[in-house]
């Protein structure tokens, strides 16, 4: 077949196209090389490959090198060029040795697919499992998408049960979208960041006069929410004192501001949702049983992120669009080598913790596509293969006090959600931090 | 001003000087010079391949850098850059020490701005004379460096040199040291102008015909749009 025959056939092909020969400089580069690289072959016929490809991968790991090297092809690498007008783009990568009728290496050839495309089509993936901003595949919140709507057209008192960071206020959220009283306000409040009495006075309201400084009314949470939906987030950590108030306004829906004498009536539907686990607060007397019953009219139950796995690579995609989107900046792709370590991790922080970790490599990714290297350290650590990784421990002994050097790393040497996580008591956390001898920062 | 270089790390074969890297946000070493119209004063090195995107920013400006020349470099980091005060020069390829000395004469062109009285403008040609065509930067046979007023040139043979941007280097190496601030092609591609821009020299595309013509052509624009411009 003569040159301008294959030239034909190799502009006709959508994937770019480059040859080079022993010295580096390109043979021949197809019509989609030029468009996905932006440099036509006028310039680049004749240059060195490093020049035009410019890819993140040309001076560390250049993959047609490794291929000239062992004779061995690659297949599918991603990795991301620059253009000229400074847009990144992901692409993936082929390569192979390029040899002449006689079977002499004569230089190497390259194949690249533009992979910025992708990006509209995961978009479209995350529409197609999203339910008022909660992004799930997995079953049981399949489930909850699916009761989410009978429960919101109902006034019913919900309690949303669910780990630190797994989506509870998105919930609440939902309902009060769904509900109708979705034209009334939807007011949030942390019960578990206020001290009883500011609790209470935010809450209920005051009036002028009621104590030192109330110089006048000031309308609690239960009033601004009039029409609306009350969210009480943490609420496994309200005093016994408030949840009798609490239960008071629950059952007779009426309430009254500090120093007031008038009842008013509370007009809002409750919400409700705690981390912790309010049947075992409950039985050893920390949670009033009647007010566990009030809220606990319909329950919703979310699992933490390490139980719905197939959700971290939707959630991942979807925090880095809306990041590249605030930040007016070009569409960014997960490399596998990334998706593969996000998916072996625990996430004791859950859905809030993915997307701290995602926001933490959008800052260090230049563009195009993310990489093991733009993930935080301890992610990196954490998914180091089997041989580099300390040796196992040999005993019952060692592994546990592996497990709480390990834990102890994980929560930010935190000792109460260390204790928490490992299921023992602070003291005996304590314990045996003193018996292995650990060193906790301060 | 302070200058700095992004290195390739991979090794050229033994004859060759070092390259500038290909990509800002993956180069390894990052090389310091100081330079004005004397020279250039070679400082440190820095290895930059443990550094992350943002450190990267930071150093650059605790080094007190003004001037960044580096191979591609993404639209995003190019603006974090330019908020910290660092110009960058992007799409500079070829061996440190000719973009080094490129920026020292642009330098010492910039000192004798106010003396110049004369323009002069580079023109790549197929022929070693001014009724020669004007061609493409990669094709040409020759650089013509023409002076405006009274059209004397001189002309050097550039076919010898290889293809790709060593050419390009080597005669913005030339453009530069006859004085040229302006260039006339029919085309020119991203690493011409990286080099180009680096050294200062303003490139107008699309012109053709010979080299005369475009030349005066080029003048009596000018020379319009200064009188245009004083008349406003």
């Amino acid at each position: 077949m003569n040159q301008q025959a294959t030239n034909v056939i190799l502009d006709s092909i959508a994937d770019g196209v480059f040859t080079v020969d022993h010295d580096w400089k390109i043979t021949s580069f197809n019509r989609a090389a030029e468009r996905i690289t932006g440099v036509s072959r006028e310039f680049a016929l004749g240059s060195l490959c490093h020049t035009v490809l410019r890819a993140n991968v040309c001076e560390t790991s250049c993959v047609l090198r490794k291929t000239l090297t062992t004779g061995a092809s690659v297949v599918n690498k991603t990795v991301y060029i620059v253009r000229p007008d400074g847009r990144s783009v992901p692409i993936s990568i082929s390569t192979s040795v390029l040899r002449d009728e006689r079977g002499n290496v004569v230089g190497g050839v390259e194949t690249f697919r533009d992979l910025s495309h992708l990006d509209g089509l995961r978009g479209n993936l995350i529409e197609g499992h999203s339910f008022h901003q909660i992004i799930s595949r997995n079953h049981r919140m399949r489930r909850v998408f699916a009761i989410l709507p009978d429960i919101a057209r109902s006034d019913s008192t919900v309690l949303v049960q669910g780990p630190s960071g797994s989506g509870k206020e998105l919930v609440a959220r939902a309902i009060h979208d769904l509900s109708p009283r979705r034209e009334g306000p939807l007011v949030v409040i942390n019960c578990g960041a206020l001290p009883d009495t500011l609790l209470e006075s935010e809450l209920f309201g005051y009036k002028a006069g009621a104590f030192t400084d109330a110089k006048r009314d000031k309308p609690g949470k239960f009033a601004l929410a009039r029409g609306g939906t009350l969210f009480l987030d943490e609420i496994g950590d309200v005093s016994l004192a408030l949840q009798a108030r609490l239960l008071r306004v629950l059952q007779e829906k009426v309430y009254e501001p500090l120093g007031d004498t008038r009842t008013h009536k509370a007009d809002v539907r409750v919400v409700a949702a705690t981390n912790k686990d309010l049947k075992e607060l409950m039985q050893s007397g920390r949670f009033r049983k009647d007010l566990y019953y009030r809220l606990n009219v319909v329950e919703v139950f979310l699992p933490d992120l390490a139980a719905r796995r197939e959700d971290v690579p939707l959630l991942a995609n979807h925090f880095l669009r809306e990041l590249c989107k605030a930040h007016d900046k070009e569409p960014i792709t997960i490399s596998e080598e990334v998706l593969a370590v996000l998916l072996r991790y625990d996430y004791p922080g859950n859905i809030r913790e993915l997307k701290n970790i995602v926001e933490y490599a959008f800052i260090l990714c230049p563009g195009g596509v993310l990489l093991p290297e733009h993930l935080p350290e301890h992610l990196a650590q954490n998914d180091l293969p089997p041989q580099s990784r300390p040796e196992s421990p040999a005993t019952i002994t060692d592994m546990e006090e592996q497990m709480i050097r390990e834990s102890l790393k994980r929560h930010a040497y935190r000792r109460v959600a260390t204790a928490r996580h490992l299921g023992i008591s602070k003291t005996t956390l304590w314990r045996k931090i003193k018996k292995y001898g650990i060193q906790v920062p301060r | 001003m302070r200058v700095a270089v992004t290195v390739f790390s991979t090794s050229p074969p033994r004859s060759e000087p070092e390259h500038v890297s290909p990509l800002f946000e993956s180069a390894q070493r990052l090389l310091l010079a100081d330079v004005d119209s004397e020279g250039v004063q070679l400082l440190q090195e820095e290895a930059i391949g443990n550094l992350d995107l943002p450190h990267r920013i930071v150093l650059l400006a605790r080094l007190g850098v003004n001037v960044l020349a580096c191979g591609a470099i993404n639209g995003f980091t190019r603006n974090a850059l330019l908020e910290r005060g660092i110009r960058v020069y992007p799409w500079v390829s070829g061996a440190v020490q000719d973009v080094l000395h490129i920026l020292a004469t642009r330098c010492a062109m910039d000192a004798r701005k106010g003396q110049v009285v004369v323009e002069r403008i580079a023109v790549p040609s197929t022929g070693a004379h001014l009724r020669c065509q004007l061609a493409p930067l990669v094709q040409c046979s020759h650089l013509l460096v023409v002076e405006s007023l009274g059209l004397s040139f001189t002309a050097t043979e550039v076919e010898g040199l290889a293809c790709g941007q060593w050419t390009i280097l080597r005669l913005t190496r030339i453009v530069v040291e006859e004085g040229a601030r302006l260039l006339l092609t029919a085309s020119c591609g991203p690493n011409a102008h990286g080099i180009l821009g680096l050294a200062g020299v303003r490139v107008l595309e699309g012109v053709s015909g010979v080299v005369e013509d475009a030349v005066r052509e080029y003048t009596r624009g000018a020379s319009r749009a200064a009188t245009t411009r004083r008349t406003e």
